[in-house]
Parts: C-alpha cells; sequence; structure tokens
C-alpha cells in the first residue's frame, strides 16, 4: 500500500470506476477508489446513457467527445460488451418543454444524432459492472475508511489503522456526495431528489428501449425478458406517474421497488468543481451522460485539460454567475 | 393418509370433530373429510399432494403453498384456511395443464402464472379501531394483547390461521417450564373474556400503513363461506408475525411429498393427516428428532432421522435412539422425486442412498417473517450469526415482538410479547431473557445444507410462492418466477453465495416489499401559466449574447422553420457553437427566431432537410 495517494475517489457509479482507473493508467497517477462491491442484484439508479437533456452546444460538443474517448478506452480495457446503442425517446406533456425538446433534438441532430421529433436512434448506452480487479487501482469499501482533519491542501484518510495523505478527494456519484457532504455543507446550487425505482413484470412493448417523460419526471428502461425499470423522480403520486407512462398490461405486477436520492442543480446545469471548505472535488449533475464524462473529468483533475475543455469546467464550477450555462432543470413533483 | 383418532401426542387432530364426517367435491372429484377440516387438509388426507408442474417439475401441494378454491356460491379464497363444508363443489383456480379426468394425485395446475388474489383491491365492508393492532397470535401476540388489554386499552388481535398459539407447540415444553398449551390455553382464555378485546382469526393482512392495516377474512356462516376486507386503524402495532421454516434447497426440493418439519406438525396435530404412510426425517436441528419420534409413535413408519450435523449431542437425539428409530448423522437430502429421495453424506466420500417413502420432512433454518415490517417501510439487516434477515432500526409506533424479533424460547416470546405492548404505551422496559433448557449440552443447529446444483432438476430457493430457482452455475439474477422474492430466498441465497450479506437487506427490501400491483392511470402535469411572448427561457439566456433580438425569418411564402432549427452566417461551417441564432417559435410562414447581434440580413438555416437559405421579413 502507497504512503499516499494522488486521488481518492469516493463512488460506486461506472463514472467513479473509469475516472479512477483513467487517472491511475492513462495519467499515472495513485488512486484510492473508496465503493461498495459490485451488487448486480440490486436496482439500478440510473440508465447510463449518451444523451445530455441539454441544449447548450458546448455541453453537447464536451459529452460527445467523452463518448467518443469511453468508447475508445472500454475497447483498449476489452470492455465492450459494456456498451451498446439504444433508442430513447422524450415526451413532453407541456407546451414550453416541448419547445425545449425541440432545442434539444436540433441540438443532437448537429452533433450527429439521429434524432427526429423526440426520438433519438442509436444513442450509446453503458451497462454492467466495471471492472478494476486487474488495474493499478486500490480499491477499498467505505466502512473501512476514516476520513481525517485536512492538512493545508492535503486530506487524511484512515486506512487499515494507518494515516493516509490525499491529494484531492472526489466525490464521484450522488450517493458518495450525499454520504460524505451533509446537508449544511451543501452548496445551495445542489438539491437532493427523492426518488423511486421500481422493477415491473413484462409489460408490452414501449416505444422505444428507453422513455424518458420529462414532465412527468419518469424514465423508463425495457429489459430483454420485457420488465420495465421506472425511474421516478419525487414523492407525488409516484404510482400514478409511473403507471401514466406504462404500456400495461393492467394491472401490472411491480417486482421491486426501492427509493433513493439523487442530486440535481437548481439551474439545470452540470456542477463540478472544487469546493470549500472540505475541499473535495464535487461532481454532480451530469444526468444520464454522467458515466460517459470520465475522460475529460480525469483530464481535467489531472491538469491536462484542452483550452475548450478547460473552459467548459471553468464556467460549470462552483461560481456565483452561472446564468450563461443554465439548462434544462429536473422535474421535481 | 388419516391418523388413527386416538393417534399419540394428539396427533388424531385437534380441530377435527371425528363425529361429523363431511364428503365435498373438488375439481369433481370426491373427498371425503371432517368437521373442522379445512379445504387443503383434506385433500392432502385424501391422497392429492401436487399442485401441479412449471415447466416439467413436479411442484408439491403444501401449507405455504396452495391454489385458491372457488364454487358458485363462494368467491375464490385461499385454499388452505377455507373450511371443508359437507355437499361444496370447489373448483381450484389457475390453469390447468389438462382436465382432472383421472386418479392422478395433483391438482394438475400449469404453474407459468399465478392469479393475484382478487381481493387486494376491494374497499373494506367495515373498520374496526382500537388502541393497539396485534398481528399474529402466537404466544408473543397473544402476551402482547392480554398486557395492554389488562391496562385498558383496545386491543384487536389478527390471526392468519383458524387457531391461536402460532407455532409454539411444535418444540414443546422446555424443563419445568409451562407447556406451550398452558400458556396458550390461559392466555386465550383471558382474552376471550375481555370486553375491550377483539380477535380476528383466518385472517391475512395484506398491506399495513399509516397507522392503518388491511386484513383479508374469511366469514364463516354455516355452509356459507366468504371473504371480506376489514379495515383495521390503531395508532399502535405490535407485529408478532413468527418465523418461517426455510426449505432446504437441494434438487426436487418442491416435489410432491417434500415438506417443512413444522408443515408436519401442523397437519398431523391440529388435522391428523400425514402425506403417506412412511416418511424419511431430514434435519439440522434437535427438534426434528421430536417430531420423526411423534410421527413414529401416531403410526407413520420413520425409515431414517438423518442429521447434517456429525454426531449431535441432544436430549432429543437419545430419546429418538431409544425408541428405536434409525438415525444416521452427516447426512442430508441431495435429490427428490415423489416417493424417492436421496440422501448423501456431507463429506461427500461415501455413495449416496435412496429411500422410497411417501414423505420426506425436511427441517430446515427459520427466518423472522418480516414482510409487514417491510410494507411499514422497516429496514432489513443479514445477521451471520443467526443466518437470518433481521428488522433493522425503528418505525415509529411499531413494535417486534417473538420470533419476529429473533427470541427463541416460549418464555423469551412471552415476556417480548409484554415488552412490546408496554414500550409502544411509553410503559419499563422488561428484561428478556432468552435462555432455552439444556442449550449448554445440546449441539446447536446446523447451517443450511445445500446439495449440488442439478442440470435437469431446479433446486428452490425456498417453499413459498416466487418459484425462485437457485441458478444453474455462479451468480446469476434472483429472479421470481412468479411472486416477490420473499426473505427466505434471500437468506438462501446470501448462504449459497448468490448475493454478498452486505446486499442482502437493501434487496430484501427492494424485492420483498414491492408495493402493489400498478392500475392503469391518466396522470398528466398540470399545463404551462400561459407564457409571455417575448419570454427567454433560462437554457437560452446569454447563449446569443447580452441582448438577442426576435427576428422572423422566412424564405418564400409557404415553407416554415422547426423549432430548434439553428441558424448560421452564410459560408461558415455548420457546428452548433457557430449558431447565431435558433428559432424559437413557430410562425405562419418561415419562423421566429433569436438572434445575437449579428448586423446581418442574410442567414443559413440547417433544417431537417438541409440547409435552407433565409432572410428577415418584411413585416
Amino acid at each position: 500500500m502507497p504512503q499516499g495517494y494522488d486521488f481518492a475517489i469516493f463512488g460506486a457509479s461506472p463514472l467513479a470506476a473509469l475516472l479512477a482507473g483513467l487517472l491511475a493508467h492513462d495519467h499515472g497517477r495513485q488512486v484510492l477508489l473508496v465503493t461498495d462491491p459490485p451488487s448486480p442484484q440490486r436496482l439500478p439508479r440510473q440508465i447510463d446513457v449518451a444523451l445530455p437533456f441539454a441544449t447548450r452546444p458546448q455541453s453537447w460538443r464536451i459529452v460527445r467527445q467523452a463518448e467518443a474517448d469511453t468508447k475508445m478506452l472500454l475497447r483498449s480495457v476489452d470492455g465492450t460488451d459494456r456498451l451498446g446503442s439504444t433508442a430513447v425517446e422524450i415526451v413532453a406533456d407541456r407546451a414550453r418543454t416541448a419547445a425545449a425538446l425541440a432545442h434539444v433534438s436540433e441540438m443532437a441532430r448537429g452533433f450527429g444524432i439521429d434524432a427526429r421529433g423526440g426520438r433519438f436512434n442509436r444513442v450509446a448506452r453503458l451497462e454492467g459492472e466495471i471492472s478494476l480487479k486487474e488495474s493499478k487501482v486500490q480499491i477499498v469499501e467505505p466502512s473501512s475508511i476514516g476520513l481525517g482533519p485536512r492538512d493545508g491542501k492535503a486530506a487524511r484518510l484512515t486506512l487499515s489503522n494507518e494515516t493516509v495523505e490525499v491529494g484531492q478527494i472526489v466525490l464521484a456519484d450522488d450517493a458518495a456526495i450525499l454520504d460524505r457532504l451533509p446537508e449544511p455543507d451543501r452548496p445551495p446550487l445542489l438539491v437532493a431528489q427523492p426518488m423511486t425505482a421500481t422493477l415491473t413484470s413484462p409489460a408490452k412493448r414501449l416505444p422505444a428501449p428507453v422513455m424518458r417523460y420529462a414532465d412527468r419526471g419518469v424514465t423508463l428502461a425495457q429489459r430483454p425478458d420485457g420488465s420495465v425499470l421506472g425511474l421516478v423522480s419525487g414523492t407525488d403520486s409516484v404510482e400514478a406517474r409511473l403507471a401514466s407512462c406504462l404500456p400495461g398490461p393492467f394491472p401490472l405486477q411491480r417486482r421491486a421497488t426501492t427509493h433513493f436520492s439523487r442530486l440535481v442543480s437548481i439551474d439545470g446545469a452540470p456542477v463540478i468543481g472544487r469546493l470549500d471548505p472540505t475541499g473535495f472535488f464535487v461532481i454532480a449533475g451530469l444526468g444520464d451522460a454522467g458515466a460517459f464524462m470520465a475522460p475529460p473529468l480525469a483530464r481535467r483533475l489531472a491538469g491536462k485539460s484542452p483550452d475548450r475543455e478547460a473552459a467548459w469546467f471553468a464556467t460549470h464550477d462552483f461560481v456565483p454567475d452561472r446564468d450563461a450555462v443554465a439548462d434544462l432543470a429536473e422535474v421535481v413533483a | 393418509m388419516r391418523l388413527a383418532a386416538d393417534a399419540a401426542h394428539q396427533f388424531g387432530g385437534i380441530e377435527l370433530d371425528r363425529s361429523t364426517p363431511l364428503r365435498f367435491k373438488l375439481n369433481g372429484r370426491p373427498i371425503d373429510g371432517f368437521a373442522g377440516d379445512t379445504v387443503l387438509t383434506a385433500t392432502l388426507a385424501a391422497g392429492i399432494d401436487g399442485y401441479g408442474t412449471l415447466g416439467e417439475t413436479p411442484i408439491g401441494l403444501t401449507d405455504r403453498f396452495s391454489p385458491l378454491v372457488v364454487s358458485k356460491q363462494m368467491p375464490p379464497l385461499p385454499m388452505d384456511l377455507v373450511p371443508a363444508i359437507d355437499g361444496a363443489e370447489l373448483s381450484s383456480v389457475g390453469p390447468h395443464k389438462r382436465k382432472w379426468f383421472g386418479r392422478e394425485p395433483t391438482l394438475g395446475h400449469r404453474l407459468d402464472s399465478l392469479p393475484d388474489a382478487p381481493w387486494l383491491r376491494d374497499e373494506p365492508a367495515r373498520t374496526l379501531e382500537a388502541d393497539l393492532l396485534v398481528i399474529g397470535a402466537g404466544v408473543a401476540g397473544l402476551a402482547a394483547a392480554d398486557a395492554a388489554a389488562a391496562d385498558g386499552h383496545r386491543v384487536l388481535l389478527v390471526e392468519r390461521h383458524p387457531w391461536l398459539g402460532g407455532d409454539a407447540r411444535y418444540f414443546g415444553p422446555v424443563g419445568d417450564d409451562e407447556t406451550p398449551e398452558t400458556v396458550i390455553a390461559r392466555l386465550s382464555a383471558q382474552l376471550r373474556v375481555r370486553s375491550n378485546v377483539t380477535i380476528l382469526t383466518r385472517a391475512e393482512i395484506f398491506t399495513l400503513q399509516s397507522g392503518e392495516a388491511r386484513a383479508h377474512q374469511i366469514m364463516v356462516d354455516g355452509k356459507k363461506v366468504r371473504g371480506e376486507i376489514v379495515a383495521l386503524r390503531a395508532a399502535r402495532i405490535v407485529l408478532a408475525t413468527g418465523a418461517l421454516q426455510r426449505l432446504p434447497v437441494f434438487p426436487g426440493n418442491r416435489a410432491p411429498g417434500v415438506l417443512t418439519a413444522i408443515g408436519a406438525y401442523h397437519l398431523a396435530k391440529r388435522y391428523g393427516v400425514a402425506v403417506g404412510p412412511s416418511a424419511i426425517v431430514a434435519t439440522q436441528s434437535n427438534h426434528g428428532y421430536r417430531l420423526a419420534m411423534r410421527l413414529s409413535d401416531a403410526g407413520v413408519k420413520v425409515g431414517r432421522v438423518t442429521d447434517t450435523r456429525i454426531h449431535p449431542q441432544s436430549r432429543f437425539v437419545d430419546f429418538a435412539k431409544a425408541s428405536g428409530l434409525t438415525l444416521a448423522s452427516g447426512q442430508y437430502p441431495v435429490a427428490a422425486e415423489r416417493g424417492r429421495f436421496t440422501i448423501a453424506h456431507t463429506a461427500g466420500a461415501a455413495a449416496s442412498t435412496v429411500f422410497e417413502a411417501s414423505q420426506l420432512i425436511v427441517s430446515g433454518p427459520w427466518q423472522p417473517d418480516l414482510g409487514l415490517w417491510m410494507l411499514a417501510g422497516g429496514a432489513i439487516r443479514w445477521a451471520p450469526e443467526r443466518s437470518a434477515l433481521i428488522a433493522a432500526g425503528q418505525v415509529h409506533q411499531i413494535a417486534i415482538a417473538g420470533s419476529a424479533a429473533g427470541f427463541r424460547s416460549m418464555l423469551a416470546c412471552v415476556a417480548g410479547g409484554r415488552a412490546a405492548a408496554a414500550h409502544l404505551f411509553g410503559g419499563p422496559p422488561e428484561p428478556i431473557e432468552d435462555a432455552e433448557a439444556g442449550t449448554a449440552f445440546e449441539t446447536p443447529d446446523g447451517p443450511a445444507p445445500a446439495a449440488a446444483v442439478s442440470a435437469d432438476v431446479p433446486s428452490f430457493l425456498d417453499g413459498g410462492r416466487s418459484l425462485a430457482v437457485r441458478p444453474a452455475q455462479g451468480v446469476g439474477k434472483l429472479s421470481p418466477r412468479l411472486h416477490a422474492i420473499a426473505l427466505g430466498d434471500v437468506a438462501a441465497s446470501v448462504e449459497l453465495g448468490l448475493i454478498a450479506p452486505t446486499d442482502a437487506g437493501a434487496i430484501a427490501e427492494e424485492r420483498g416489499a414491492p408495493g402493489g400491483d400498478l392500475v392503469a392511470s391518466t396522470w398528466r402535469p398540470s399545463p404551462d401559466p400561459v407564457p409571455d411572448g417575448d419570454d427567454i427561457p433560462a437554457w437560452l439566456a446569454h447563449r446569443f449574447g447580452a441582448a438577442p433580438k426576435r427576428l422572423h425569418l422566412v424564405v418564400d411564402h409557404r415553407r416554415q422553420f422547426a423549432v430548434g432549427t439553428l441558424v448560421y452566417p452564410p459560408g461558415i461551417k455548420p457546428e452548433p457553437e457557430s449558431a447565431i441564432g435558433v428559432i424559437v417559435a413557430p410562425a405562419e410562414v418561415g419562423g421566429i427566431a433569436l438572434i445575437g447581434a449579428s448586423g446581418l440580413d442574410r442567414f443559413v438555416l440547417e433544417t431537417a432537410a438541409g440547409p435552407s437559405p433565409a432572410r428577415i421579413a418584411k413585416d
């Protein structure tokens, strides 16, 4: 075990694993990944598709480049079985959302995605576990680690009764942020949103394998056996909203249900940067496309961002004026 | 088969009135029974021990897995709760593989799908209110209800079975303590004379939240049987739901003739029923020997008692040996089919032995029944020291008592019931000593045995309605075949290494209490407020400079531009970052664009049909 680490990445998401792997292998850093063991039996908390629900071209540019980099990365580590492509359909009930969706669709088309109306074809999708067992990344479970007081810029962690210094702690997914950053320390820009994940028994075929009902706060993903994973935001009328998006047959049995929280930014744009006074580097608000953002984030953390990326990260940091990056805010019902 | 009326240990059936024989028809076949039988027990006594087939796998009819039955006069109701009524003409509900023309010992259902209980969305026929709702009338529930009622509180006591007392009688008396019969009789008698106690039997709770539960109760009025939904309101709830005996995991463990020790005990003790004249008893606990002796005394030919443990020490083992039963330690069941059960050595060295018997009685580990706890929002965690999922954390105004709370001895369950009621009413905590007499000299229960996976015959994770099967190899999805995954399925999965112990609680919560079925919904969001025509949404702010203009762009007298279409200056590569504007509103001709200060009057729009020139309209 090294005396210290350049980065300690907290998080169990694919983004956290990919970020840790990239920092260790492509950027030659000492990396500690603090994560629970993979849990394939539990319900997924997100659907990882490279389709930002965003209207800003700068955000689309960075996601499209990140998607290409991620595909290349997964090919290089024999991880292509994790990559697929899918059709995504976004449904708007309200006129304003329909207008926003038209902008998203045109932006997607501008960046080479086959988009028509609310349907987006051949969107990259990431599924399954990202294994770092053969990597240089040191992996520990959260229960075996303690956070010590900071010493200047470096953080201290207690690991196996030893204190190790860490150059930068990165909170790479919502669960890690919610766990390590109590509400009083969280910037008001980030809001914890209650979520419900439900797996149904096999249902009739959805119009597309991934459906997003933007005004109902519901995202659906149909599995090969016909069962549907539904992610519903908020706490009001959860069952009614979910059922309103499903094609039946009704009554439709629920096989599993769980509740959790995710973080959304109130201005709808990603929030990425070092947060004082904790010194944590926080990654939040990336939405469904977050899993694909590891390559630019690794470059950002390693200080290797090209100018265009650096500019994007600068505007999406914890800066007071984010009007110029505000995007489509998530529904909180 | 029916045991003798005067069989030892009251294994002639304490629920039966043998002086009142009856006959009913099930799926057209006449079934003989006695007053006091349920449809299930009379059917099993008639030698029908098969429910049907899952694919090609025969599945047994048991106390934990039986169909609904229906008649012209009766809605679909659970077969194990409906009393046998003379002259009734019943059918079992669900798809049949074939019509029941022959005399096969099965109901012949196809188990690829099961009908849901039709009453789950029915409205309550009546509402009962009390200060305390006690769910489960085992000794813990009886004690909780009695203690609260003695303090003057109004109590509702709800029990799924037709009888009170739960499973305590199975374990028998301990040392010089009161016998379970005495304790149950005393508490039941006290409750029956209290005017502030209402007891509902044959009533199963199926929803529980925010101080209200709903029960489905079987109501019997002469020969009329019906179901009724009862709403039960109480600010405080004691969950005394007991524990379920899990089915050991081996190929064929759901075959007809395989039943748990607790199931076999209640069949014999309550209804004088044995699933055939001979039995092999496979146990990993001392109480399995007690049951084997009693069945033998009652006339069942017990061919062998096997135990996964090596040379276990117990008074029950000694008694069984002295009574002449053939005992074999370090052995466990590895395969079962109707009438043929294969037993192997745990060490794996010696050859396995096939026994022919009418039933294989398996004594598995116990899993606290915490399904309602999870429905109420309670958390669950894996307790490795107990090899079971147990309750974690608190739920406001709900207390768990008895074996559901993890207690093992009868006296601890009684004390736990009293303590749970006292806790909810703000009383002082009562110390609970959970000691079993002779424990220090007796071999503790062994781990649940698990035989190797068979490619041909499925091993089910437990005996309930999920019909979840152990994956053929490696870690697979924990998929229920029919019904939500139950705690027993999750517990078996942890022991088999299918899921991580740290995940077990979360998986149990996710899968064990997924909520009711979803019904069709026409929910829609409230409409937008009427937009201001010049409103620029936040996501367009600063996109085209600080002071963009709204311009009407056209190309000819017909074409319209779609909202979202990007506007470029002529002659540049159309990359979205280079756009100087975007269509933000439709128009009869062309479209309304938001454009940054450019000084241009000619543009190119990237439409779905390709680039289109545009100019500012002369409005």
